[in-house]
């Protein structure tokens, strides 16, 4: 078996494998963004942006049934030699540029909020090579860790929302416009690339049983992170308010900074790290393996293990470049714009010409 | 065989790594600051901030808690200068990941706090959960002549101090993040604890006197008659109009501002005996219900109706009326009369000084359709114009130990 074969992934891998790709912006400081752009309306972008992914997905699944094969024999089918290079290149680039940004962002939240006195090449190399060891296992070792670590990754936000219920104000969700319905709907659109990860499964299909499968891993992940983003949203406004809320460098992280059960139990925000570090370092290495799957398959490589350590080294290469924070943050937001390309644009042309090329077909009668 | 073992070792060795080993220090190498008072000074442009140290004492100490701390003030332009001073001053590196309280003097709350918040919303060590105090007079003075009782160190008596205040809601416990809310809402405005040093000479002061049928007065951190015991008092409540004191509530007012947050948790009410005026009754009141607080936009002028339910068991009859089987309802009549003026009283005080203390604006933001439209309201400049009413409804559910009173022959 090559190296680079996917294996055989279920529902609960497969579960694991959305999840992870899409959620760990939930933890930095996109939410923030959020709250500036869309106000308390915020729920409603997140709807928007979890039922598109979805949408695009169904699509991807229509072309997959059309066209048999892995992905670049898909775009090979369709759009040709260079139209399937373009495409599995760019997929491949912004799988690795979301790896390098994660890695960055996780790199310097690490710094500012436990590690304050290491020095910033230590934490970076020290993520890049935990990440590199668990690419290295392959994507069937990538997705069980991510399901067996599922009920931690989820159960810790909840268990959050309830400790800083002493803070809630609910008036704090009104009006409930916020910032209007135009601005909201807008970042429903933009923000759809949040779930760019969703279309992991369309790029790694050979490993699930059938399109049935990818599509209920699909509503299955999405929703459930959808439900978890819109509630993490809500209770974020409630403590927090929407002025003090668009403040905040690391929502997740100023909540459980504000824990406080009683006299000996409190400041227990360490606790909580362990719950975004553990999906950030997942959400690093699965994307890596993705960006480093689709140049394995493009260029037909006969193993993939090799170039992990070069993968890590380029993509610790790049989180390095940014020279500071805000630089890093506004690089994460070209790439979730770059990133429409991948979700609406490549997709939706594949799409068409698959639905073309299906029209065109001639059948025996029409000889 | 090797390769696992060698993916195992690595394994371990990573953790050992990133679980922050290599930033560790021990104990008495750091020094936990657990109070930070701030005050004005009378250099332009500095600022006097002062620390107090907690001393680590062995397990099961003897030591007095008061001579288990140390204050060092120092003049700086800002409070990171302030604590780098510190350093050069003390054998330890400090520390301010314990700190329990900010304390700030009562000219330096008077002149604005803008300035001085900003860095504990963004320096790590610090943290919304921290209690935030007006000290009457100077922070430094509070913090060095604060000599606890009871408790075995300083960092539990403050959060004692602060998590009991709800027992007779005499002040409001406030942390910063809750001050930083109210800072940056426009729904309603700040409040933090008022605390002072007690001369202790037994005199006391009244701030705010008996209302018609009523039994107690209102004092002030600094103004409780008392004497004995440690001279730190906290009691009362400091008024913000955005990031400037402006005021003060006494402990009755303050009482009368956790019903409508509806923290009231419950304390004892002293009130004229309805039929026996020289005398006097004891109510254990608490809240019954949240209160109901309904705020709507009426041409232009906002109308807020109150509606407070309480709950109380009586605690003293000295007139020995039977009230328990006859004329409860006189008595409860009695202590809404009573309730209702000094809740009126105090909303009175808050709308001449245009704070919304209470949050009122909070229960009129359904009211608006946008954060815009919410802007453009400008609340807090219009909370004066407010038409508010008051209505107090107590129900004594309970007679204490005694099924009746009998009156002696």
């Amino acid at each position: 078996m090559n190296t680079y074969s996917v294996g055989k992934l279920g529902m609960a891998e497969g579960i694991a494998l959305v999840f992870a790709l899409v959620t760990p912006r939930l933890f930095l400081s996109r939410l923030a963004d959020a709250l500036q752009q869309s106000g308390q309306l915020v729920w409603l972008s997140m709807i928007i942006y979890t039922i598109i992914p979805l949408l695009i997905l169904f699509m991807m699944v229509y072309v997959n049934n059309r066209v048999a094969g892995n992905i670049v024999v898909v775009c090979q089918q369709l759009v040709g030699n260079i139209g399937a290079w373009i495409i599995v290149v760019a997929y491949s680039g912004m799988f690795l540029a979301n790896s390098a940004l994660l890695l960055r962002q996780y790199a310097e939240y690490t710094l500012i909020t436990a590690l304050h006195q290491v020095d910033f090449q230590v934490v970076i190399t020290w993520y890049a090579v935990t990440v590199g060891i668990i690419c290295y296992l392959g994507i069937e070792s990538l997705c069980r860790t991510g399901y067996i670590m599922l009920p931690l990754l989820v159960g810790g936000p909840i268990l959050t929302f309830v400790l800083v219920s002493p803070f809630y104000v609910a008036y704090n969700l009104t009006p409930w416009q916020g910032n209007g319905l135009i601005p909201a709907l807008q970042l429903g659109i933009t923000g759809g690339t949040f779930n760019f990860g969703v279309l992991s499964l369309i790029l790694l299909s050979s490993a699930f049983q059938d399109a049935k499968t990818i599509k209920a891993i699909a509503m299955y992940a999405l929703g459930g992170t959808g439900v978890l983003r819109i509630v993490f949203a809500l209770v974020y406004i409630m403590v927090f308010g929407i002025t003090v809320g668009e403040e905040k460098v690391m929502p997740y992280f100023e909540m459980t900074r504000l824990v406080y059960i009683n006299e000996y139990l409190q400041r227990i925000e360490v606790l909580f790290i362990l719950v975004w570090v553990i999906l950030g370092i997942l959400s690093i290495a699965t994307s890596l393996y993705i960006g480093l799957y689709l140049i394995v398959v493009l260029l037909k490589l006969p193993a993939l293990r090799p170039i992990v350590p070069l993968g890590v080294s380029l993509v610790a290469q790049l989180a390095m470049l940014p020279p500071d924070i805000g630089y890093t943050i506004q690089a994460d937001q070209w790439l979730t714009q770059i990133s429409q390309l991948g979700l609406y644009f490549f997709p939706g042309m594949l799409f068409v010409i698959a639905l073309v090329k299906k029209r065109g077909k001639k059948t025996c009668a029409d000889l | 065989m090797c390769r696992p073992l060698m993916l195992l070792i690595s394994l371990v060795y990573i953790s050992l790594l990133i679980v922050g080993c290599n930033g560790a220090r021990e104990l008495d190498e750091r020094g936990n600051i657990i109070a930070i008072g701030l005050d004005t000074s009378d250099q332009e442009g500095m600022i006097r901030v002062s620390y107090q140290f907690a001393v680590p004492q062995p397990e099961g100490s003897k030591e007095d808690a008061s001579k288990a701390t140390f204050t060092i003030t120092n003049t700086a332009p800002s409070i990171a200068e302030a604590l780098n001073l510190t350093n050069s001053e003390i054998p330890s590196q400090p520390s301010l990941s314990h700190a329990k309280v900010i304390v700030i003097g009562e000219e330096q709350a008077r002149k604005g706090l803008s300035a001085i918040v900003a860095p504990f919303m963004r320096y790590y060590e610090y943290r919304g959960s921290m209690f935030v105090l007006v000290a009457r007079g100077t922070a430094k003075d509070f913090l060095e002549k604060n000599k606890p009782l009871l408790v075995g160190d300083l960092s539990k008596y403050y959060e004692m101090m602060l998590t009991t205040g709800g027992y007779t809601s005499y002040y409001l416990p406030t942390t910063l993040h809750e001050f930083y809310m109210r800072l940056k809402s426009g729904s309603g405005q700040p409040y933090m604890v008022l605390v002072a040093i007690n001369p202790e000479s037994g005199e006391g002061d009244i701030s705010t006197g008996k209302v018609p049928g009523g039994k107690i007065d209102g004092h002030k951190a600094g103004g409780i008659p008392r004497q004995g015991g440690n001279p730190a008092e906290f009691a009362g409540t400091a008024l913000f109009d955005r990031d400037k004191m402006v005021g003060s509530l006494s402990t009755t007012e303050s009482r009368m501002l956790a019903m409508l947050l509806g923290e009231y948790s419950h304390g004892f009410l002293t009130v004229e005996d309805p039929l026996d005026p020289k005398s006097f009754v004891n109510i254990n009141l608490r809240l019954g219900d949240k209160p109901k607080i309904k705020a709507t936009i009426v041409e232009d002028r906002p109308v807020i109706h109150v509606s407070i339910l309480l709950e109380g068991d009586i605690s003293n009859i000295p007139s020995s009326i039977n009230y328990e089987q006859r004329n409860l309802e006189i008595l409860e009549a009695q202590i809404n009369k009573v309730y209702q003026q000094e809740m009126l009283n105090l909303i009175r005080r808050t709308q001449e000084l245009n704070v919304d203390v209470a949050g009122f604006g909070y229960y009129l933001r359904p009211a608006f359709s946008s954060n815009q439209e919410l802007e453009d309201y400008h609340w807090n400049e219009k909370y004066r114009q407010a038409e508010i009413f008051v209505d107090i409804n107590t129900k004594i559910r309970r007679n204490g130990l005694m099924v009746r009173t009998v009156t002696a022959e």
